[in-house]
């Protein structure tokens, strides 16, 4: 009897043990987390306070999750600040896009690189696309090939490291469209002007731009055409298109036009800038040498939020887009890569985007 | 259409929608009047907010915070001659001057009517002109764009004051300094002195709350006096009626200024920015007695403040039916409304043209509802201007250092601030007109973008002979020649002492002459290696920059002789220019703020900024201890309730409170550091 109640009890106090959560579980309880975004109000940082509400929830010990913004230099200011200066305590951590151009261009200003910080959580975005004005070809526009007669095509350009820009210029050098590249444009308004009043002609888009802003305003009524997207690459190397778009994919106008796959030196640089990128979006890092306990409840938090089907219900409206979760070791296996570059490749990149800058 | 126009006033006027946009307006007019927060700001606090509403109210509470800080920004404006936020900038010129006089209620009086009358206007004036706004959009490309800012900078010749060669030459600094940091073809920092700061651009805040703020709070700190000069009993012909009166008396400068508002703010990229700068020249050009501009003329504070409202009011549709937004803060509330499932087009203006209208109908509203409760409110606003200085420096002193510090989050916001509230300083007390400074860094930035784009496009020149940059040609020819004609006039009626630009002290102005000369000779030498695309639009204006000041220098010196002469010596002349310009209390102010931010590079933000405002009160207010305490506690209160728990502030990592964060037990309250 003595004995049953003794392991009534060990059991019972086994059992509150087991349900109870580990102390160390609760390394950011009553803590607050800051994101640190590169920009102002608007564009990334709606996304990080969109997160942010849900990170609350879903990060081991519920901390207030808050966003700060240090905008300045294209997010090089808050990287470099997240490198050098943060504390290693997880409580500090980068929220921005990953602006792997940069990396390789050798950015002035850029004092960190990207395989030194702690990878916590990547979120795809949509692949990017390339639309033109319909007017550009006798009959309209209807695939990217009716561009190769056009002559005198201005490309409605931001800044050569620029994603949207790498991504759809490179595209359009391996199909062979000529263009002259204008490049300044700071925004999808004065973009969208240009085109639209045909001083420029063609150009990148993000998935959420496509949709919510250029698709309804300006496809629709005819004035312009989206040439095609960019193919997804899964974790494991494999292109294919994307079926919310309606339009075709980069690789198929390639093979209609060329009747053959891509390949060559631009497309093995371009392989390597998808595969390290899958085309953009925006990742999270930790400082170097940050707490272990502190990564490994932030990138649950990460995966639980980016995942959650409540979240990513609301991601759509919220955000344009709805991002995709890249896990750990896929995002880990891209830093590796970008750590070991091959020098060709770099090269490439190097004097392809000083290339556009001199112009 | 009626229909729709009608369904959107109903919408309105439900509850929660009715509420909602009364606490949109509270938040608004807070925003609007504290220097250096504003709309962006409110709509970075409110976003997350909306994430969990009903469409309808969240457009609600977005829009009509957003369109109200054009209306309460009139009270730092007039009150300080701080610009409560950038759409107001213009408004110092003469609503401070009135201020000054003990007419700050009339100038409320006047910039609330026009205000509201603005922001209906600009609201409705779109809503029926919507076949007209894209092909005005469209119309306006790159080479359009930047003549507008060329003609944005001709309007200088307004804004000078007393001498045109020193307007001139800051314009050319102002347009230098807007290079500061990476152009947007060649990623090579410029100007940025080898500073991180620096690398992408010189934030724009703390430069305007450096040359505006810093020097009209030394006037009250250093003369001892209240904002107004003259003393309350003493103030006549002060009334908001009076106000109303003015508005009405020049009604068509609204109807103008309000349609320049609503047209250009549409136009992307440049617009907000200088409407109200073009509705202030506008003002003074149109006017057939300039004598009195920049010394309190009413229709100086009539025309930008129907401009800036109209502005918000109409860059509303082309955002919601063609996706174009016109500025910054347009964008960002256009993104916030398409997480709320909005979706920009056509349908906007036919099936959805209820949700188009009852935005329209809010913004009419908000813009009534902020008039109105300022109206009512403004007597009691208007008595600061008599309270003695020293009880308001302190507080506006705190944010103008927080607000600055929100331009780049950096110790470098803290240097800049305090540099440009010296250079501001000396500026005010030697005839050197601070607005083309400001002017020219605002517009710099987005002529060279638009010069660079609109050279790419269309291989150089070949944009020259566009009809609509010929009108503007002509324009602009006009400008100059009104501007160089009322310079003329002006002068015959003889000198003015009073107003912006117009104090005369020679020696004191060599002070900003020789490092201005120094700067426009280092600057092209600094930049001669870069590639022509990044090189030129400086060069372009430092070089002139450069004359202009030569010629100024010549001038001055032969001032100082005849200042020597006067005073038997050099000594004497230093000596009278000295206390002219107060040089010595200003020296100690700011040793004041110097020794503050070295202070906060030990025991950070939030305790220097309240240990600051505590001596401030007790050495040159010499108030009690108890209410110096009281002061400084309530600063401290809002560092920690506003700028730490409800903006998230970024805040210097200094000493103490990285100390304290270090060995603090867990759960400790470290955010009280």
């Amino acid at each position: 009897m003595k004995t049953k109640t003794f392991t009534a009890i060990a059991l019972g106090a086994a059992a509150i043990a087991l349900a109870a959560p580990p102390a160390q579980a609760q390394y950011f309880k009553g803590e607050t987390v800051k994101l640190i975004v590169g920009f102002g109000p608007g564009g990334t940082d709606t996304i990080a306070r969109f997160l942010s509400q849900h990170l609350e929830k879903h990060i081991p010990g519920n901390p207030k999750v808050i966003v700060q913004n240090m905008p300045g230099a294209a997010t090089m200011k808050a990287m470099n600040f997240i490198t050098h200066k943060a504390r290693p305590d997880g409580k500090t951590i980068g929220f921005n896009p990953f602006q792997v151009a940069a990396q390789l261009a050798g950015q002035p200003g850029m004092r960190f690189k990207y395989q030194d910080l702690i990878y916590i959580a990547g979120l795809q975005g949509g692949p990017g696309m390339v639309l033109a004005r319909h007017d550009l070809a006798p009959g309209g526009v209807k695939s990217a090939s009716d561009l190769f007669k056009a002559k005198g095509l201005k490309y409605a350009g931001r800044n050569p490291i620029h994603g949207s820009d790498v991504n759809a210029m490179i595209t359009l050098d391996l199909l062979g469209v000529k263009y002259d590249y204008v490049s300044g444009f700071r925004n999808v308004p004065s973009i969208k002007t240009s085109i639209q009043a045909a001083e420029t002609h063609f150009t990148g888009f993000s998935m959420g731009s496509w949709f919510k802003n250029l698709k309804p305003t300006m496809a629709d009524k005819g004035i312009i055409v989206g040439l095609y997207h960019l193919d997804v690459m899964d974790t494991s190397g494999n292109f294919s298109p994307d079926p919310r778009y309606k339009i075709p994919s980069f690789q198929q106008v390639y093979k209609k036009v060329h009747g053959k796959a891509p390949s060559g030196p631009t497309w093995d640089a371009f392989k390597f800038y998808t595969s390290v990128t899958f085309g953009g979006g925006m990742r999270i890092f930790a400082p170097p040498k940050t707490k272990a306990e502190a990564v490994r409840d932030l990138r649950i938090g990460f995966k639980n939020a980016a995942t959650d089907p409540e979240v990513l219900k609301r991601m759509g409206d919220a955000i344009g887009q709805v991002m995709k979760y890249i896990p750990v070791d896929a995002g880990e296996k891209q830093l590796k890569e970008l750590a070991n570059v091959d020098p060709k490749i770099a090269k490439f990149w190097k004097d392809r985007i000083a290339s556009f800058q001199k112009q | 259409m009626f229909d729709a126009f009608l369904q959107g006033f109903t919408l309105v006027f439900q509850w929660p929608t009715i509420g909602v946009i009364v606490l949109g307006v509270a938040i608004g007019a807070w925003l609007g009047a504290v220097p250096g927060l504003g709309g962006i700001i409110g709509l970075s606090i409110l976003i997350p907010f909306t994430f969990e509403m009903d469409p309808v109210p969240a457009f609600a509470l977005l829009l009509a915070m957003v369109s109200v800080t054009a209306t309460s920004d009139t009270i730092a404006s007039v009150l300080l001659g701080v610009p409560g936020t950038a759409a107001s900038q213009a408004t110092i010129l003469d609503g401070h001057p009135l201020a000054m006089k003990g007419e700050a209620s009339r100038a409320f009086g006047a910039a609330f009517t026009v205000s509201a009358f603005g922001g209906v206007f600009g609201a409705f004036i779109l809503a029926v002109s919507i076949p007209l706004v894209l092909p005005i959009i469209l119309a306006f490309n790159a080479p359009e764009i930047f003549m507008l800012g060329v003609l944005g900078l001709s309007m200088v010749g307004s804004l000078t004051g007393g001498s045109v060669l020193k307007g001139l030459a800051i314009g050319c600094f102002g347009v230098v300094l807007s290079t500061v940091g990476t152009g947007d073809t060649v990623p090579i920092p410029r100007f940025n002195l080898g500073t991180d700061y620096l690398i992408d651009s010189l934030p724009f805040l703390p430069v305007v709350l450096g040359i505006f703020a810093i020097p009209e709070l030394m006037e009250l700190a250093l003369k001892d006096t209240s904002i107004s000069r003259v003393p309350k009993d003493q103030a006549k012909g002060g009334g908001i009626l009076r106000g109303i009166k003015d508005a009405w008396v020049h009604k068509w400068l609204a109807v103008r200024c309000a349609a320049l508002g609503s047209y250009i703010g549409i136009l992307p990229g440049l617009g907000a920015a200088i409407v109200d700068w073009l509705a202030y020249g506008h003002a003074v050009q149109s006017a057939k007695d300039r004598s009195k501009f920049g010394q309190g003329d009413i229709r100086g504070v009539i025309g930008p403040e129907a401009a800036n409202n109209a502005t918000q009011g109409g860059a509303l549709i082309p955002a919601v039916a063609f996706g174009i937004p016109g500025g910054v803060g347009v964008a960002i509330l256009l993104s916030a409304l398409m997480i709320q499932g909005l979706r920009p087009g056509p349908e906007m203006l036919t099936k959805d043209a209820h949700v188009t209208f009852s935005m329209v109908w809010t913004i009419v509203v908000a813009n009534l509802l902020v008039a109105g409760v300022l109206m009512f409110w403004s007597r009691q606003v208007a008595r600061v201007a008599f309270l003695p200085g020293h009880l308001i420096v302190p507080g506006v002193l705190f944010f103008v250092f927080m607000g600055s510090w929100l331009g780049g989050a950096s110790l470098g916001d803290w240097v800049s601030v305090i540099f440009f509230g010296i250079l501001g300083y000396l500026m005010k007390r030697s005839g050197w007109s601070r607005p083309p400074l400001v002017l020219g860094l605002i517009l710099g930035d987005i002529m060279e973008n638009k010069f660079n784009i609109a050279w790419r496009v269309h291989d150089g020149w070949g944009w020259l002979d566009r009809p609509i940059v010929l009108i503007i040609i002509a324009l602009i020819a006009l400008t100059i020649y009104l501007s160089a004609r009322g310079i003329v006039s002006t002068r015959r009626q003889g000198a003015i002492e009073q107003g912006e630009g117009r104090e005369r002290n020679p020696l004191v102005s060599l002070m900003v002459t020789v490092p201005l000369l120094a700067f426009f000779t280092w600057a092209p030498i600094e930049s001669a290696e870069w590639p022509r695309s990044i090189r030129h639009f400086p060069a372009t204006f430092a070089l002139p920059g450069l004359a202009f000041v030569l010629l100024i220098v010549l001038s001055e010196l032969r001032a100082v002789r005849g200042a020597v002469i006067e005073h038997a010596g050099l000594g004497g002349a230093w000596r009278e220019a000295r206390e002219k310009a107060l040089l010595k209390r200003a020296v100690i102010f700011f040793a004041y703020l110097i020794a503050m931010v070295l202070a906060m590079l030990v025991i950070g933000q939030k305790l220097a900024l309240p240990i600051l405002m505590y001596l401030y009160l007790r050495r040159w207010g010499e108030y009690s201890r108890k209410l110096s305490g009281a002061y400084a506690l309530a600063g401290y209160a809002v560092l920690v309730v506003f700028y730490e728990h409800t903006l998230h502030l970024f805040w210097f990592q200094a000493l103490l409170p990285e100390w304290v964060i270090e060995v603090a037990p867990k759960g400790f309250p470290t955010w009280l550091f």
